[in-house]
């Protein structure tokens, strides 16, 4: 391959391609979008700028008047400007165009301007809007729904004040450029188009006998008066008495003529008269003629022509109706009579196109104010809910510390006596007490059944010194499986130490019962826990081994193992009560019999 | 128009492009077109020296996602004129030396 050239040109054509910036390029942009590469690529960079920022219109008035005529009129093109006409005067088509056309140019100058600038029609437009939101009705209706005194005025200042907002002025920037596109078309426009082709062709290759037959007859009648006219000339006596003479002369020349040919065999001295007949008769058909091309009779030769011309038409139509008859003719006509259903349908529907359309940027301020209030509305009720979700959260933190707070005077005050020291009032543990809450413990209602005595009414729970708020906290719980679970356990572990702390003692019996049950279980838990960590407390403090003896007193066992196999159950417990010195001697004998 | 007008004003091409094509590659909505546009904008018309047009171009740097490379690059290119200068200054100052 031979190589490239670099001429001048080529030259410079590369420097070109080096120093230009690539151009941005898309197909299928929003409009506003396109409108701003457009800018940009005519080295309008700030213009592109400011309409991306919906500051600027991004269409000219003629911009907006070509795609107004485009997709509002259902005139014909201009042969020159390939533009539509405008709509005929007086009619619901131009009606729509002319209210159309105002709004939009409202809207026009009013993105054009710094939002100061407010057209009459755009707020009007709006004062209409809000005067039927019932979110302005108060302000501007009074009970009967009558306007109020100041109506012109608070309504006129609303309307300002939604007008100035940048807000609203973004809404309704996206919504006119999104409506008034030039490049907008409505569907039905192509349709309605594709349709009037298409008939086109079928008329053209359809023969409709119908239709020949009235043209027949139209020309049928033209004809007849063509013929009658013909007849009505002045001069039209004058003229069959030529024409009669005319044909008289023909007759005789070629009867001459006849008798010439005969003569110049049979008899050649007739042959000079007959010479002279000839021409005196030629010579009298060409008087005859001089005077049929006479100007009088030019209106009969006209008519004449024009008779010709009919019967011509006439007889080309009588063949082409025999034609119409054929199946394919038949089957043209159905597709054309189908296609001209067609095309009225989209024909109706390309009107209340246009109608919806009109409506559309019609309504286009009242829709932005719409949006902007319900956006507007939008943060208000965000704002509400938040605030709600807050008082919520308070008031269930207040619930929960109020229902801390009885639970705690619960703990302080269950299976406890008041007992007043120099004037200071305590509650200290009550075996009698500590005891009747324990044996319900242990009934087979368990906490549940130790929760439904001890928050049986708000009279009891008002004995604990809960107030009625604290009292009301607890009542609206006890039915609560979590809440008889956690803090019925607390209170019952309470309760048990209390108990245990007040001299009380336990049965066999108890200490079955204890195991059986799950705060009793967790107790035990609690106790080996507890009882490990003295056992390693206590090595460190002696070394080890020192217990190791003590266990093998007990049978040479550890003392975990002889736990476990002894009375896994309750052997926390067991052994925090040996470490606390509260286990009574008859329960010595039942672990050592264990 | 002045050399830093000049600056500017190519600036400002620069970024309308990077938007255009954030836009046209779905990276930013109109929305975001729109905020961004007025933001430069609005900036614009307080910008007078280079300084600030270098805080303007850190600041939007940081807040739109779209100008990091534009930015980097405008800085490096900065960079390098910068050097250059300065070598022709010293080159210029040697040889104004070297003739005297």
């Amino acid at each position: 391959m031979a190589d490239v050239q670099i001429t001048p040109e080529v030259a410079r054509g590369l420097a070109l391609k080096l120093v230009e910036s690539p151009q941005v390029q898309a197909t299928n942009l929003p409009p506003l979008v396109d409108m701003a590469v457009k800018a940009y690529q005519n080295y309008q960079a700030e213009e592109s700028l400011k309409m991306l920022a919906g500051l600027i219109c991004p269409y000219t008035a003629e911009d907006v008047k070509r795609v107004l005529l485009e997709n509002l009129s259902s005139q014909e093109r201009d042969s020159r400007t390939g533009q539509k006409k405008e709509p005929k005067p007086n009619t619901p088509e131009r009606r729509r165009y002319d209210e159309t056309q105002k709004i939009t140019e409202a809207m026009r100058v009013y993105l054009e301007g710094d939002g100061q600038n407010i057209p009459k029609e755009l707020q009007s437009a709006i004062i209409d809007y809000i005067s039927r939101s019932p979110l302005y009705r108060d302000l501007l209706f009074d009970d009967q729904g009558q306007k109020r005194s100041d109506y012109d005025q608070i309504s006129q200042a609303i309307a300002q004040t939604i007008l100035r907002q940048p807000q609203y002025r973004r809404i309704i920037h996206r919504l006119f450029t999104e409506r008034l596109d030039p490049k907008k078309r409505l569907e039905h426009e192509s349709i309605v188009a594709s349709l009037e082709r298409e008939i086109k062709q079928l008329e053209a290759q359809v023969i409709d006998p119908q239709k020949i037959e009235a043209e027949i007859a139209q020309k049928k009648a033209q004809l007849n008066q063509k013929n009658i006219a013909i007849t009505q000339d002045p001069n039209y006596q004058d003229y069959l008495d030529l024409i009669a003479q005319l044909e008289k002369a023909q007759d005789d020349l070629t009867t001459f003529q006849e008798m010439y040919k005969q003569a110049r065999i049979n008899n050649p001295q007739q042959l000079q008269q007959l010479t002279q007949d000839i021409s005196s008769k030629k010579e009298e058909i060409r008087n005859i003629q001089r005077e049929l091309s006479d100007p009088r009779f030019s209106n009969i030769y006209q008519l004449q022509q024009e008779a010709s011309s009919l019967q011509e038409s006439i007889k080309s139509l009588e063949q082409l109706k025999q034609q119409a008859n054929t199946p394919e003719q038949r089957q043209l006509r159905v597709q054309l009579q189908e296609k001209l259903l067609e095309l009225q349908e989209a024909q109706a529907q390309l009107i209340a196109e246009r109608i919806r359309y009109a409506s559309d940027i019609i309504a286009t301020p009242a829709e932005a104010a719409k949006e902007f209030l319900n956006e507007a509305l939008g943060g208000a009720v965000a704002h509400y809910r938040e605030e709600a979700k807050k008082a919520a959260e308070r008031e269930e933190a207040d619930k929960k510390r109020l229902e801390e707070e009885a639970i705690e005077k619960l703990g302080r005050r269950l299976g406890r006596k008041e007992k007043t020291k120099r004037g200071e009032t305590r509650f200290i543990p009550d075996k009698n007490q500590a005891r009747s809450l324990l044996t319900l413990l242990f009934q087979p209602s368990g906490l549940q059944g130790f929760i439904g005595e001890v928050a049986k009414n708000k009279t009891t729970l008002r004995r604990y010194g809960l107030t009625d708020e604290e009292a009301d906290a607890i009542l609206a719980k006890k039915g609560d499986p979590e809440f008889i679970k956690t803090v019925g356990a607390n209170l019952a572990k309470k309760v048990f130490a209390d108990y245990l702390l007040a001299g009380g003692r336990l049965s066999r019996d108890d200490i079955l019962a204890l195991g059986d049950t799950d705060w009793g279980k967790a107790i035990i838990d609690e106790g080996i826990k507890i009882a490990q960590e003295q056992r390693q407390y206590l090595e460190s403090l002696l070394g080890k081994g020192v217990l190791t003896k003590l266990d093998e007193i007990k049978g040479g066992k550890t003392t975990g193992e002889w736990l476990k196999s002894n009375w896994l159950k309750i052997g926390g417990i067991i052994g925090l009560l040996i470490l606390l010195g509260l286990i009574g001697p008859s329960i010595a004998g039942v672990v050592s019999r264990g | 128009m002045d050399d830093f007008n000049l600056r500017l004003k190519k600036i400002i091409d620069g970024l309308t492009k990077i938007i255009l094509d954030s836009l046209i590659a779905e990276d930013i909505d109109q929305d975001e077109a729109a905020e961004i546009s007025r933001f430069i904008l609005d900036r614009k018309k307080t910008i007078t020296n280079d300084l600030e047009l270098n805080h303007f171009l850190t600041e939007l740097k940081n807040k739109y996602f779209i100008f990091s490379s534009f930015v980097d690059n405008y800085g490096k290119e900065s960079q390098i004129q910068k050097e250059d200068t300065q070598k022709i200054e010293a080159i210029k100052t040697q040889l104004l030396k070297f003739t005297q």
